[in-house]
C-alpha cells in the first residue's frame, strides 16, 4: 500500500475479510489497530488516530470513540455490540449493522486490519468514555487529509550519477 | 542492498573529515538548549549564514565537551563528493526517512525537495548535515535548520519537538498550535510589540518533566507574503524580500528584537489560533481533542522519525493544559492583550490553589 495514499487500492486485508465473509460466514473476523500504520491516542473521550503512510488523520467521538477503545481492547464486534446495546437503551439488533458499517470503514481506511479470532483481550484501564446520553448515536469518523501535501507519496525516480535524488527546489 | 548504517555513517564522517581538509579547517558555533550544549562544526563558513542565524540567540561561548556535535558540509564549495547512497530509490519513505538506515542507533533522512541529508548516531552524540550546493538550501531551512537532527536527539532526553509557535513572560506562556495559515505566526509576531517575549512562531521544544515548559529553538518568523501589511513594523526586517513572488517572508528576529527574546518560560496553556476577518480578538473554550488534533497530524507529518512515543509526548502535554480557541481579528494589539489577560489569570489560579493546599498541610 506504501505510495497510493490517494488510491482506491483495496488491501490485502479487505481481500481477506471479503473472503472469510463470502466462503465462511461462520468464522467471526475481529479486528486489531493497524499498528504500526496506526498512531492514535485517546484524550477526554476522543480518539485521533493518524495513518502515517497515508497522511490522512480522523477524529472519533461519543460511540466512534468506544468503538475505538473496544478494537484496541481487543473485543470482538459481537462484544462490541453486546457492550454498547447495555450502555445505551437501544437494542443490540437495531445498533449492530450500524456498527458493522463502521468497523467496515475503519477497516477501508486501512485503520484496522483482521486478527485471529482467539487473540486475548487486552487488559487496559476502564473505557475512558463518559455517556451523557442514553440514545445511541451512530458513530462517526472525521476524515483530514490536509497534510498529504507534507509526505513523499511519488517514488523517486529522478537520481544523479551518484544516485541522489535531484534537488527540485532552490 | 544489506543495510549497514554504521558503515554508511563512518564513510559520510571521514567524506566531511576530507572536506574540512580541503578547506583549511572547521569552523565553530556552540548553543545552549536547556541544560545542553551542541556544536555545530563545519567545513569552511559556506553554510554558516545558512544555518546560524536562526540560532544566534542560543549561542554560548565555546566549551570544551559538547553534548552533541553536528557536523555541516556542502560539496560544491568544499569539493569533496558525498559518498553515493547505500540504499535504492525505492527505501525513502514518505518523511524522508531511508528504509534500513533507521535503528536505535542510527537515524538517516533525506529532506523532501533540497535533498540535505541528515545522519544521526545516538551513540557517539554525532550528526553530520549535508547538502551538494550551499546556495541550494531553501528558506525554510534557513528559518528551521537541522530539526531532524534536533528532533531525534533532543527526544531522547524528554525534549519534544512540535510543531507550535510560543510567547509568553518568565512566570509562563503559551502554545500556539495549528497547520500552516492558522494564525500562529501573526499571533507570534503580533506579541513582539507588546510585554510578552517571543520564543517562535512555528516549531517551539516543549518538556513535560518537571513541569510543562517551552524552550525556543529558531529565532524567525514567517509570514505570507500577501499579509505583510498586518505587521508594519516588521517591514524592515524582512530577510528575503527580493524572493517574496515564490517565498514567505522570513524574518531573523534576533537580528530587530533581541530584547523580545526568551529562550524558556513554563507553559500554561494551549491556544488554537482561527483566523476571524472580524476585528476583536477572543478565547473560546477548546476540548483537549481538538488542540490535540491542531498540534499532532501536522507535527508528526513534518518531522521524520516521529512515532507512536511523539504523539504520547504531545497528549500528555496537553492533557496538563487548559485549551481555547484563540479567534485572532484584523485589531492585531489586541492580541497580546487577550494572551497577558489569560496568563494572568492562570497564574492567579495556580497561585491561590497552591496557597490554599499550603493552608489545608498547616492546619
Amino acid at each position: 500500500m506504501i505510495g497510493t495514499g490517494k488510491s482506491q487500492v483495496i488491501s490485502f486485508a479487505r481481500i481477506k475479510t471479503i473472503f472469510f465473509n463470502v466462503y465462511m460466514p461462520d468464522i467471526e473476523i475481529n479486528f486489531s489497530v493497524n499498528i504500526p500504520t496506526v498512531a492514535h491516542e485517546s484524550i477526554d473521550g476522543e480518539v485521533i488516530v493518524i495513518n502515517l503512510i497515508s497522511g490522512n488523520y480522523y477524529s472519533l467521538e461519543a460511540t466512534g470513540a468506544e468503538i475505538w477503545e473496544s478494537i484496541d481492547r481487543g473485543y470482538s464486534v459481537p462484544k462490541i455490540i453486546a457492550t454498547l446495546a447495555d450502555r445505551y437503551t437501544t437494542d443490540a439488533l437495531s445498533i449492530s449493522p450500524t456498527i458493522d458499517r463502521f468497523v467496515a470503514e475503519l477497516e477501508r481506511e486501512n485503520l484496522i486490519i483482521p486478527r485471529v479470532q482467539d487473540t486475548p483481550e487486552r487488559q487496559l484501564d476502564a473505557l475512558t468514555i463518559n455517556p451523557q446520553s442514553l440514545a445511541f448515536t451512530d458513530p462517526t469518523l472525521n476524515r483530514y487529509s490536509d497534510m498529504q501535501e507534507l509526505l513523499l507519496l511519488d517514488p523517486i525516480h529522478d537520481v544523479d550519477a551518484a544516485g541522489w535524488p535531484k534537488t527540485t527546489v532552490g | 542492498m544489506n543495510p549497514d548504517p554504521l558503515a554508511f555513517f563512518d564513510r559520510v564522517y571521514q567524506s566531511y573529515q576530507a572536506a574540512e581538509t580541503a578547506v583549511g579547517g572547521s569552523v565553530g558555533r556552540f548553543y545552549q538548549i536547556d541544560e545542553f550544549v551542541i556544536k555545530l562544526q563545519f567545513a569552511g563558513n559556506a553554510l554558516i549564514s545558512a544555518l546560524t542565524p536562526a540560532l544566534a540567540h542560543l549561542e554560548i561561548p565555546p566549551v570544551s565537551n559538547p553534548d552533541l556535535t553536528i557536523c555541516g558540509w556542502d560539496s560544491i564549495s568544499t569539493q569533496v563528493s558525498m559518498p553515493p547512497p547505500a540504499w535504492d530509490s525505492d527505501d525513502y519513505r514518505q518523511r524522508g526517512e531511508i528504509r534500513g538506515f533507521i535503528t536505535d542507533r542510527f537515524h538517516t533522512s533525506l529532506q523532501g525537495g533540497s535533498n540535505a541529508l541528515s545522519i544521526l548516531d545516538l551513540d557517539r552524540n554525532l550528526a553530520v548535515y549535508w547538502i551538494d550546493d550551499h546556495q541550494q538550501i531553501p528558506y525554510w531551512e534557513n528559518g528551521a535548520p537541522l530539526r531532524t537532527i534536533f528532533h531525534i536527539w533532543l527526544s531522547q532526553r524528554g525534549i519534544q519537538l512540535v510543531h507550535g509557535g510560543a510567547v509568553g513572560t518568565r512566570d509562563g506562556g503559551v502554545l500556539l498550535v495549528g497547520k500552516g495559515g492558522s494564525g500562529k505566526s501573526t499571533t507570534a509576531l503580533s506579541c513582539l510589540q507588546s510585554k510578552l517575549s517571543y520564543a517562535s512562531d512555528d516549531y517551539t521544544l516543549v518538556k513535560i518533566a518537571p513541569e510543562p515548559r517551552v524552550f525556543s529553538l529558531y529565532s524567525t518568523g514567517k509570514k505570507n507574503a500577501d499579509d505583510l501589511e498586518r505587521l508594519p513594523f516588521l517591514a524592515t526586517a524582512v530577510s528575503n524580500r527580493d524572493r517574496l513572488d515564490a517565498e514567505k517572508a522570513l524574518y531573523f528576529i534576533n537580528e530587530y528584537f533581541p530584547d523580545q527574546i526568551l529562550s524558556s518560560f513554563p507553559l500554561k496553556a494551549i491556544l488554537i489560533p482561527r483566523v476571524t476577518g472580524k476585528r476583536d480578538t477572543y478565547l473560546q473554550p477548546a476540548s483537549a481533542g481538538a488542540a490535540l488534533l491542531a498540534l499532532a497530524p501536522s507535527t508528526i507529518f513534518q518531522l521524520p522519525g516521529a512515532k507512536n512515543s511523539d504523539f504520547k509526548i504531545m497528549t500528555d502535554i496537553i492533557r496538563n493544559l487548559k485549551c481555547y480557541y484563540l479567534d485572532v481579528g484584523t485589531d492585531i494589539t489586541q492580541i497580546p492583550q487577550v494572551i497577558i489577560k489569560l496568563l494572568v489569570e492562570t497564574i492567579e489560579e495556580e497561585e491561590n490553589r497552591s496557597n490554599l493546599r499550603q493552608n489545608e498541610s498547616t492546619y
